[in-house]
This record gives structure tokens, sequence and C-alpha cells, in this order.
């Protein structure tokens, strides 16, 4: 069956043009029981360009060096580097050291049904459960990649220091492209008199090429409402996780997202310049939109009278092209103009069962990949993957069955790569000129 | 109904504050924000930030024109500047005599009483029943009504507590003696002043907090807004729903509506001024002068030129028919929180109040008829003017000149009254006992929380430095928590942590020899409080013996008479204010009884006290020992044990068990004493063993929480290393 689906893509794409100037490969990843959430986040990570070289990339540098290395980063890098190496066009490939190296890095807890839900309302460690949610384990993935580029850097840098000048020539090249990058970052750091305090890096201000391209800064801003002083406070961000309501949008949630919020009643704001408690006004803006803008939707939701997460498979209309309103005054790249370029979707009714695919657009074209099944998608039909309309299965829960599966096909992650990046040069969006938006 | 039920749920989570001040306070501490004038008996009233009401007798402007000219000598008279601190003050001519902070006898302006009864800030003020009826609003929640008497005798009428939050503003209808009150809790509440201040009229409608408040002298209209930002229209004797109109983009906090009530002035947090017409709920038009939030609006008798101010510090004045027309009056230091006319018909001059503790007039007229100097006269000059000789005019202001392009038309007030500095940064010293403060004027100062008084003066000193100097390495839980925001020392204390803090009287500084008798700070701190108090004075007149909990309150101190006491309920609300040496008398006694929470009852009555805290830790020979098997000895003791009971513990009874004998050990530190009878005396211990925590040698002084503060430093268990000295 998928050789077959592979055989008719290959004929549909070799019609198109476009493709053949392009060495596009495209590859269903082999399930090898529930592990739906890590292909699909596989798979959009793969179509996200600037990803998708930074690995490869590393995958290179470490051949280069000639050091043979062992972990979730070169398992994932040997990945991308086998599709991307492949004869034909299209077919199906097995991830299976990396799922094997995800098992033995996080026990074996893969399939544990539920641990996600159970587990992370007691425990905020992320350490030996592996979740069944693909967000959760997009940031594990990524958390996991920059922690281990900075404990290479730092081993490299030690390794420096010992060898003192004798192997200098060597070393600095095998450092440059992450040092340059690490440069660059802290001099924007630097300029815009940011505190580094990353939700996910507490412990290090280290960054890697990870958060060059998803890390964005959100700026928290309270307004004590007695003497008027803004305080504003920044905080880095890889992905947002956005509220979600029923027959709304992307642009709108994200207008919620950033809606003032009064301190009142017994939550005042204590006010340095007044000493005392006062009414304050809050909201969070985007102080620095990221070059990879991941939007993860917040459609599962704890229910208190159901004592468990319910999904909400609201109707969220997703535009192709995003342009950001909720972003900061003195905001760098304001006016990003964002395009659509992976998105995640979980379909079933309840999240923890279900299933998982990914929309991908390559070139012109949309793409859905559904494990080791690899389809042509019109982008007409994308409209499909925005939730339902009504709000059937909310409504009556547990037992209703009767909602067309298809419709609570939902687009769960979103990833939009900001138009002006290039990326063969990774300075070109600094040249964009900085302008104002308000929300 | 509800607030009954309220009260006894929140009834154990009472709290205590005190506040530490001097007796009189005669001036202003902090940013004065409500202001009222009258101006038949010349009598300012002035209130703000620090809580207290104070009464100021003013000169009216004919008289003072008149010992004017009868004071000074026919050639002219002398207008001095004088360099105070950092700014100038133009006191009035016949007080120039010297740079005196406190209005001296012969100021113009005489401080005549204060009226204390608010705990948080005053927000506003009306002065209705012809001037014999002051109603004020504050954050504690209350409106208060208080009689104004010729004779300065001024008494405390009335409490209002139908707020549930912060009490924002007033309003007053003068035709039919009624006062409006709006807060934070959306409520909005009409009070008939001849109707003994009954509650007439309860206003809904308003779904935010509301800021300003404007009603008719008729109560025909009242107008209410906020951070809603649309201004709601109530009419009280339909209570219909009410009419809005929108048009602020933010915060709306001053709104104006004329005699008629057709049509209304707003500002707010936007920058900007509006003129509606009711009758069609429209902006008629829009000023937009200010650069930034507009905090408060007067306006003339007649409706024809609006005076402004905010937080740009500019004060402007604007043709109500003409509002882009605005013209600078003149410029504040600090943002301005109220201004005042001091006469609505005509106005000479106005009342400004800012963040800043000092309270000003500055002149409406033109500065020709005082004299004041020309626009184009510097302040640092001081020269001569003679009233014989026509001041320069000020210059017409060209309309379309923008107002950061114009000169100010005064560049120093008339008139000044000093206020004092405020505490803006605290902390409380590693001794749980003393709080060091910085003032408004870079003063450093340190109290003492135990005698409410201060103690110290430090000068201008670096905060940080003096705060080192007075450091000590002793961990003392916290027991109170400190607040600044009416400029003084306010200290508060809950049930939760009032009585954590134990500790040695050699500790404490009461007895260098003792080490075995404790004391609790919080227990002492309530015997001052309610040493007057006569339940408390008969539980200790009954006491013969003092038994331990006694012991550990015994060294209170009396605290000074006039400190303001409060009881309140767990989010701050005020339940029943006195004074310290009041509690004795009748009235506040029995009031007392009624509020008083139980945790403090069974503290100086039943003088039940909690017990020393335990802490477990762990016990283990130093790896330098190299111990053939580790074994760890998980322990418990009171907090306070020091390091020298531990070693002497270690050397009489681990080391001594060669076997390694593990017996109850928790036993041992309850009856420590009986086993002190050791083979060395306790003080020469530290010769024989020493103690390590994370790799640092503990001193045989240190109690344990003290180690686990400073040396452990992290969660979980307190580890201790031994390692015996070989001779």
């Amino acid at each position: 069956m998928g050789a077959n689906g592979s055989s008719q893509l290959e004929k549909e794409i070799s019609t198109t043009d476009s493709v053949n100037t392009t060495n596009e490969h495209y590859y269903g990843l082999v399930n090898f029981g529930n592990t739906c959430y890590c292909n699909s986040v596989i798979q959009a990570l793969f179509f996200c360009r600037p990803f998708r070289e930074r690995i490869l990339n590393y995958k290179q540098t470490l051949k280069k060096s000639g050091a043979s290395k062992d972990n979730l980063v070169t398992c994932l890098a040997d990945l991308f580097h086998n599709i991307a190496n492949q004869k034909r066009r299209v077919g199906t490939i097995a991830p299976k050291r990396f799922i094997t190296k995800l098992k033995k890095e996080n026990g074996n807890n893969l399939f544990t049904q539920n641990s996600y839900f159970q587990l992370s309302k007691d425990s905020e460690l992320f350490d030996n459960y592996m979740q069944q949610d693909a967000h959760e384990f997009f940031n594990y993935l990524l958390n996991t990649i920059s922690e281990t580029l900075i404990t290479e850097k730092k081993a490299e840098r030690e390794k420096t220091l010992r060898h003192g000048t004798i192997k200098k020539g060597n070393v600095t090249v095998n450092m440059a492209p992450a040092t340059a990058g690490l440069q660059r970052d802290d001099k924007t750091g630097e300029r815009n008199g940011i505190t580094v305090e990353g939700n996910d890096f507490r412990n290090s201000t280290e960054t890697t090429w990870i958060h060059e391209i998803f890390q964005g800064i959100l700026t928290n801003e309270t307004r004590c409402l007695s003497c008027e002083t803004v305080s504003s406070k920044d905080e880095n961000f890889l992905d947002l996780s956005i509220d979600v309501e029923q027959n709304t949008s992307i642009t709108h949630c994200l207008r919620v997202f950033s809606e003032t919020e009064t301190l009142c009643g017994d939550q005042k704001y204590f006010c340095e310049t007044c000493s005392s408690k006062q009414e304050a006004q809050k909201r969070m803006r985007i102080k620095k939109p990221p070059q990879l803008l991941a939007l993860h939707l917040k459609r599962f939701k704890y229910v208190d009278s159901l004592n468990r997460h319910t999904k909400l498979s609201y109707r969220v209309v997703f535009p192709l092209e995003l342009r950001l309103f909720n972003v900061s005054d003195d905001a760098e790249h304001g006016d990003r103009m964002y395009d659509l370029v992976a998105t995640v979707v979980h379909c079933g009714a309840t999240p923890n069962r279900g299933h998982y695919i990914t929309l991908v657009k390559s070139n012109s074209f949309w793409l859905v990949f559904d494990d080791d099944i690899v389809e042509k998608l019109d982008v007409s039909s994308m409209e499909e993957f925005s939730g339902m309309s009504t709000d059937a299965n909310i409504q009556m829960p547990p037992g209703n069955q009767s909602a067309p599966q298809k419709n609570s096909e939902s687009a769960y992650i979103l990833f939009y790569q900001a138009r002006n990046y290039a990326a063969d040069n990774p300075d070109h969006n600094h040249k964009s000129k900085n302008s104002t938006h308000s929300v | 109904m509800s607030s009954v039920s309220n009260a006894s749920q929140t009834g154990s989570k009472k709290k205590l504050s005190f506040i530490v001040r001097d007796e009189q306070e005669p001036s202003h501490r902090s940013a004065v924000s409500a202001m009222q004038y009258d101006a038949q008996h010349g009598r300012l009233f002035t209130g703000g930030s620090d809580t207290i009401i104070r009464t100021w007798s003013v000169p009216q402007h004919k008289v003072c024109f008149r010992i004017f000219f009868a004071d000074f000598p026919k050639n002219g008279f002398d207008v001095q500047y004088f360099f105070l601190s950092r700014s100038f003050y133009l006191q009035d001519a016949f007080s120039a005599r010297g740079g005196v902070r406190s209005p001296g006898k012969n100021s113009p302006v005489q401080y005549q009483g204060s009226l204390e009864q608010h705990t948080d800030w005053v927000n506003d003020m009306i002065l209705c029943g012809n001037g014999k009826i002051l109603i004020s609003a504050s954050n504690d929640t209350t409106v208060k009504a208080w009689s104004i008497e010729r004779d300065n005798k001024h008494g405390y009428l009335d409490c209002f507590r139908s707020h549930k939050d912060y009490v924002s503003c007033l309003a007053y209808a003068p035709n039919v003696e009624k006062v409006v009150s709006a807060s934070f809790d959306r409520n909005i509440f009409v009070y008939d002043i001849n109707a003994n201040f009954k509650t007439v009229n309860n206003l809904l409608g308003c779904k935010d907090s509301i800021y300003s408040l404007a009603t008719t002298p008729n109560l025909s209209l009242i107008l209410g807004s906020g951070t809603e930002k649309l201004i709601r229209i109530f009419d009280p004797r339909t209570n219909e729903k009410p009419m809005k109109m929108r048009g602020h983009t933010d915060n709306v906090r001053a709104l104006v509506v004329n005699d008629d009530g057709t049509r209304a002035l707003s500002a707010g947090s936007d920058a900007t001024i509006r003129l509606w017409d009711i009758g069609s709920q429209r902006c008629i038009s829009t000023c937009i002068a200010h650069q930034e939030g507009v905090w408060t609006l007067q306006v003339d008798s007649s409706f024809s030129t609006v005076y402004s101010a905010g937080k740009d510090r500019w004060v402007l004045k604007t043709p109500v028919n003409e509002l882009p027309k605005s013209q600078l009056l003149f410029q504040e230091e600090a943002p301005v929180k109220k201004l005042l006319l001091s006469e609505k018909e005509n106005p000479s001059s106005i009342w400004v109040g800012t963040w800043k503790s000092h309270i000003k007039r500055w002149s409406l007229r033109s500065s020709a008829q005082l004299s004041i100097g020309g626009d184009d006269e510097g302040p640092t000059s001081s020269s001569h003017y003679s009233t014989s000789t026509p001041a320069p005019s000020s210059p017409p202001v060209s309309v379309s000149l923008r107002v950061r392009d114009q000169k100010p038309q005064q560049t120093t007030p008339e008139l000044v009254i000093p206020g004092a500095a405020s505490i803006n940064k605290h902390k409380t010293l590693n001794d749980k006992r003393h709080v060091l403060t910085r003032d408004t004027d870079e003063n450093v100062a340190l109290y003492d929380v135990l005698a409410a008084k201060k103690v110290k003066d430090y000068g201008k000193r670096s905060f940080d430095e003096v705060f080192d100097e007075n450091s000590k390495t002793i961990f003392i839980p916290s027991w109170f928590v400190v607040d600044s925001k009416s400029g003084m020392l306010q200290i508060t204390l809950d049930e939760l942590d009032v009585f954590s803090s134990w500790l040695s009287t050699k500790d404490a500084g009461f007895d260098d020899n003792d080490r075995e008798t404790k004391v609790n700070y919080g227990g002492m701190m309530l015997r001052s409080l309610f040493e007057r108090w006569p339940p408390c004075k008969a539980a200790c007149m009954e006491a013969g013996e003092m038994d331990e909990v006694q012991k550990a309150t015994s060294h209170f101190f009396s605290l000074p008479e006039h400190t303001p006491f409060i009881v309140c309920e767990g989010n701050g609300r005020p339940l029943f204010r006195l004074l310290v040496g009041d509690a004795g008398k009748e009235f506040e006694a029995n009031e007392l009884s009624q509020v008083v929470p139980p945790w403090v009852i069974d503290a100086i009555e039943r003088s039940q006290l909690p017990k020393f805290n335990k802490m477990p830790f762990y016990l283990l020979p130093h790896p330098s020992t190299n111990p053939k098997q580790p074994k760890k000895d998980r322990l418990s003791a009171t907090e306070m044990l020091q390091v020298k009971k531990v070693m002497e513990h270690v050397y009489d009874k681990v080391l001594s068990n060669s076997d390694g004998l593990v017996c109850n050990f928790f036993f041992k530190f309850c009856y420590f004493d009986l086993f002190s009878a050791s083979s060395i005396p306790i003080s020469q211990i530290h010769t024989k063993i020493e103690m390590y925590c994370n790799e640092q040698k503990l001193e045989p002084e240190m109690d344990l929480r003290t180690v686990k503060h400073f040396f452990w430093k992290q969660s979980g268990e307190l580890l201790l290393y031994y390692k015996p000295i070989k001779n």
C-alpha cells in the first residue's frame, strides 16, 4: 500500500516542473507502534529549511572531525542525511536508530499511555518519561539538541584551553559556525539591554543555532494605574502556546494572547514607585519575532468536571501567510511576514487516543505525511484541518462517536518561517528595517 | 449580611499593624492627592499618601494684600528666592526671613491640626454642610466623616464601610447636601448629609474599577468612569440603565460636569481632555496638549476655562470652547495629583498637590499684578521689583504654538507649604529587629521595631554600606512585614509567622550570659502593643512566678503612646484603629475586645506561645577521617541548638561508642542538659572536635538555623560532618 502510494506520488511530482529544479526528497517514516507523534514532528522539522540545514551541517562537521558520537542529535542527523541522500525521490524509511535511541534515553516509558497527563501534573521534571504529545516531544527535542550543542561547545572550549596554541588552527575551524552564531546573538542582546531569562535554559545563558532559529523574545509590560509607570520584563521563548476559541483565527488567538489583563481586587500589583499595592494592567507582546515561529495551539485542556484532559477541536483558521500584530513598539523586525511551512495535525477526539500527521509545504505544493504514507494535498483542502465549527464532541463527551472522524483533524503545531530568512545568508534579515506596530 | 459572614471567615486571618512616627506630624510625608479650600474661613484641607488629613489656616488674598502694604516700605517690597535643598521656594513676602522648612510662626500658612483615622492613602475629600463637615475617601476602603469646628477641635463623626475596595473618588451636590462616593469595587453610593449620612442610593452598572466621578449641584446626574474607558451617566432619580459616552482609549481619571448637566469634561491616561455634549452623548472636541496621562481637572464657575495637570507635570489652562488652544501656566517638579482653584469665580490662584509632599499655590493672575518677575526672569537671580513699576505683562500666547514650545507664564509659586521627607527604601537587618531606611532626602536611618522608634540617624550615606556595617552572621526567622506606603514605617504582624522568631536572651542582647532562656520577638511585640489593655494587664498581674513563656516576653518595651495601632482583616481592610496609649480607655478597650484575633489572646492573656521549631539534620564523620563505614545518624533538635552542643554530643556519645551504638538520639536532645556533665567543659569542646558543613568550618557559637542559612544554603536536610582533633 505504501509503495503504491509512493509511486503514485512520484508520478504526480514528476509532472510538476518546478520540482525538477530542486532535489527534494519525500520519504514516509515507518511507525514503530504509537510513534506517530515523533514521526510527525520530525517531518515538520525536516521541512523547516533552516533547521534541516543546521542538522545536516552538524552531520558534516562531525564527519570531518572524525569523532564518533552517538546521541539523539547524531541519530537525527543520520536520519536526515539518509533521507536527503536517497536515490529515489520518494519512498519510506524506518527511523529505527532514532526511535531506539529515544527509547533508551527516556527509559522504556515510551509507550505508557496517559503518562504525560498524569505525570506532568505531579512532576515538572522532563527526565524519565516520554510523552505521547507531539508538542511535548517537540520541546524535548529542541531542548535535547541545544543541551547537546552546549555541552559540545564547552568541551571544545576546554580542549582549546588544554591544547593551547598547538592545535589552535584545527579547533577554530571546527568551532567557527557555532561561535559565529553565539557572538551575533550576544551583540543583539547587549544592544537591547536584554536580560536573558530563558524558560528552557535557566541554568545557562549560552545560545545555539536552535535559539538562532526558534528563539524570540516576549516582553511582559506592567503599568501601574495609579502612577502610570510601566515596568517591563523580557522572556525568551522557543515556541508560543496560545489558547484557542471556537470559530476564530490564529490572528484572533494571538490578539487574545496579548490582551491587556487588569490586576485588581485581591490580585493588585505591588508598585515600586507607589510603595503600595495598586491596580495595574499587564500585557505580553512579542519584542523579537523569531526566524521560525512555532505556534502551539492549546487544544488539550484539563476539564475539572470530567477530571481529565479533553480535546478542543475548535475551528481555528490558520493563514498561509501571517503578519504579527502583537509586537511591542520597540520590536526588531516587527513587520516580518511569515509563511506557513509545516503543520502538525492531531486526529481524533481525545488527547490520549488519536493520530498525528504532518502537512508540509515544499516548493509550490503541499504534501501530507501520514507515517509511511506520503500524498499530495490540494491547497484548497488545507482548511479541512482548521477544526470543527460545532462543539458536538465537547458537549457530548465521552461516548459520542457520531462526529465524523475527519473533522477532528485539527492543526496542533504550526511552523511559520519568516519570509526574509535566507538560508545561506543568516545575516540577510538583519538588513531589513525596523518598524513598529501596535496590537 | 455578607459583611458579617466575611468577617467571621477572615477572623482567623486578621492582622495587626502599627506605624512608627512622631507624635506630631505637622507636614505631609508623601504625595498630596486631595485638597479642599474653605475661602470663607481661609482654611485649607489636605490629604494624601501619608493617611493624615491636615488643616491649615491660609490668609485670604485681600487680607494678604493689606498686610502687604502695611508691613513694607512704600518704595516697594522684596521678593526673595530661597535655595531650599534641591528646589526653590518663593514664600509669601512677609514670611521671607529664613529658609525654614516647616512653616514658622511668621508663615502665612499655619498648621492647625490633623485628622487621623485613615490607615491608607487618602484619595479625595469633600467639604460640605457649610464648611462644617469634611468627607474623605481612602484606599483603606472606608469613607469617613469629620466635624470641622471653628476652634480647630475637629472631631471624627462616622465611618462608612460599604465599599469593598479602594475608594477612589467623591463628588458633591451642594443644593441637596448629598455626597457621592465611588470605588474600585464598581459601586457608587450616595449619602445624605442632612440625614445623618444615610446611604440613600447605590448605583450599579460600572463594569470596571471607577477612577473618576462628577455630579451636578442638584444631583440630577452622576457621571462615573475608570478603566472601562467609557463614561456612564446615571440618573439617580430614576435609577434607569445609565447612558454611555465612548471616546477615551484608556483609563478615565478626571470628570467635571457643568451645573445644568449639559456638558462634561473628562481626562485620562490617554493624555486627552474631552468635551462632551451629554444630550447627544457625543464628544464635541478634544485637547491633545498633554504628553502623558491627565489626572486632575478644575473648571471655573462659568464652565469657560479648564485647568488640567497630570503625569507630565504641566499645568495647562484651556478655554472650554476652544480646547486646542492650551496655555502652559507653569511646570511642577513632580507629577501632579490634584489641582484646586482657590475660588471658582474668577480664580486668582490654584493649589497644586504632587507626588512630593510640598503643597504649592500658584498665581493665575498675569504676573504683573503680583510683580513676580516676567517670563524672562531666570529662577536663580534674585532681584528687586517695585509695585510702582509696571512689570512686563506676559506676552500673548500664540494660538498656534505647541505647549512644549511655550514658555511657562509662571516660574515660581506664590506660596509653598513645605512637606517632609518620606521613606522610600527599607530593608530588615539580619537581627530581625532593626530596619534600615532611606528617605526622599537621601537620609539613612535605623529603626528599632520592638521599641517602635528611630534609634539612629546616619545622614546622607550609602544605604548598602550602612546595611553591611550593621549585618551580623546570624539567622533569625522573619516575624513581621514592613511597608512604607504612607512614607512612614508600618509593621504588620500576622498569625502565620509572628511567633517564629525564638532566640536566646544573649543573641537578643538582653543578657550576655544567658544562653538558655529564650525570648520570642513576636510575643514581646504583642505585649508592647497591648501593654495598656486591661485583659493583658490582668494577665501580667496574676502570674506570680514567671514561667518560661512569660520569660520569653518579659523583655518587652513600652511603646510611645502616640503609636497608631490597627487591627485589620487578612486583605488589609482595617477593622479598628487606636493609639497604643488609648488601649486602656474604656471605649477603645471594649472595641478592641470585639476585634482582637484569637492568636493574640492566646499569647498575651493565656501566655501560650508555639513551641520551638525542630530541625532534622544528619551527623556524619568527616571524609578526611577515612571512616570505614560512614554511618549517617539522623537527629532532630531545636533550630537554636548551638554547634558546640552538637560537638559535645559527638564527643560524649558518638566517639565514645566506637562500636556505633545508635540509641534514641531524639530523646537525648530533648534532655540534652542531663548529658552535659561531660568530661570536658563545654567551653573547651571546640579544642576536641571540629564541625564542618559544606567543607566550611563552623564556629561553636553558631546555632543550627544559622548554619543552614549561611553554609548549607539549600533545601533538604542539613548534613554536618565532625572531625576529632588529634593532640
